[in-house]
């Protein structure tokens, strides 16, 4: 088992796939832990645009964080073996 | 509601359904007409039809098919949400709708997103129909590629901000 980490829209042309697999040596960790993994994997130009431009889920609910001060909120969130984050970049249907 | 995926005429449809309300996203062509057929109601003096269709051109540069993608489960919430919502604050002026949005390759000039709603009169519906393009536009998660013969773009308020 591990985190399941997902990326939709034009995040995919960074990570040039759908979904990450995390595995971390104990559990729960905090969300600032599985954003600092990606910030390390494609770089913090990348972890910049989650933070300035996506929302992140967690098993489909989305977190709410301060755009200024992120980690506040990231620490609060508790992360589970088998859970799925998502990043979500801007919408864009019809 | 309905389970979903629904397997039906070869396709994978996931879609959410009670009695009022029609929810779907698939990778096949949209059956309009059939979308059209399930919101009349007896009630209903007006059905209204809105079919967002895809352009052959972007900003000069010609477009050789769009391509969608959702997150699945997150899309059908939002978009029930949004036909839950378009019918509860219509004061019983919207009896009922269907939401379907198409993933995958979408060629030039067929549909890509469908909104059909019957209501008791046209104005109510028109209003109704045009607010619940706009909430799924701002929030439904699904996003478009225009792929072009030389590359590609991802529409959205940030287009562009990582290339």
């Amino acid at each position: 088992m591990a985190i399941h980490v997902e990326y939709f829209g034009p995040a995919t042309d960074v990570t040039h796939k759908r979904d990450d697999l995390i595995t971390m040596e104990s559990y729960p960790v905090s969300l600032n832990k599985v954003w600092s993994w990606i910030n390390e994997k494609y770089g913090t130009e990348f972890g910049d645009y989650i933070i300035t431009a996506c929302n992140i889920a967690l098993n489909t609910e989305y977190i709410d964080f301060d755009k200024e001060k992120p980690t506040l909120a990231f620490d609060q969130v508790q992360v589970k073996d088998g859970d799925e984050v998502v990043i979500l970049p801007p919408v864009s249907s019809g | 509601m309905c389970d979903w995926p629904i397997e039906q005429e070869g396709y994978t449809w996931y879609g959410l359904k009670n009695d009022n309300i029609v929810v779907f996203l698939t990778y096949a062509e949209i059956p309009v007409q059939k979308c059209i057929e399930f919101v009349k109601h007896g009630d209903a003096g007006a059905v209204i039809y809105f079919g967002g269709t895809t352009r052959e051109t972007f900003e000069g540069r010609e477009v050789v098919h769009l391509e969608y993608e959702a997150h699945i489960k997150m899309a059908l919430k939002t978009l029930r949400n949004i036909a839950t919502n378009t019918i509860n604050s219509n004061h019983s002026k919207i009896h009922r709708i269907v939401i379907c949005h198409r993933l995958g390759v979408v060629p030039k000039k067929e549909e890509s997103v469908l909104i059909a709603l019957s209501s008791t009169h046209r104005d109510h519906g028109w209003r109704a129909a045009e607010e619940a393009l706009e909430d799924i536009k701002k929030s439904a998660e699904i996003w478009k590629k225009e792929q072009y013969f030389k590359g590609h773009s991802w529409k959205g308020s940030n287009d562009n901000y990582l290339q």
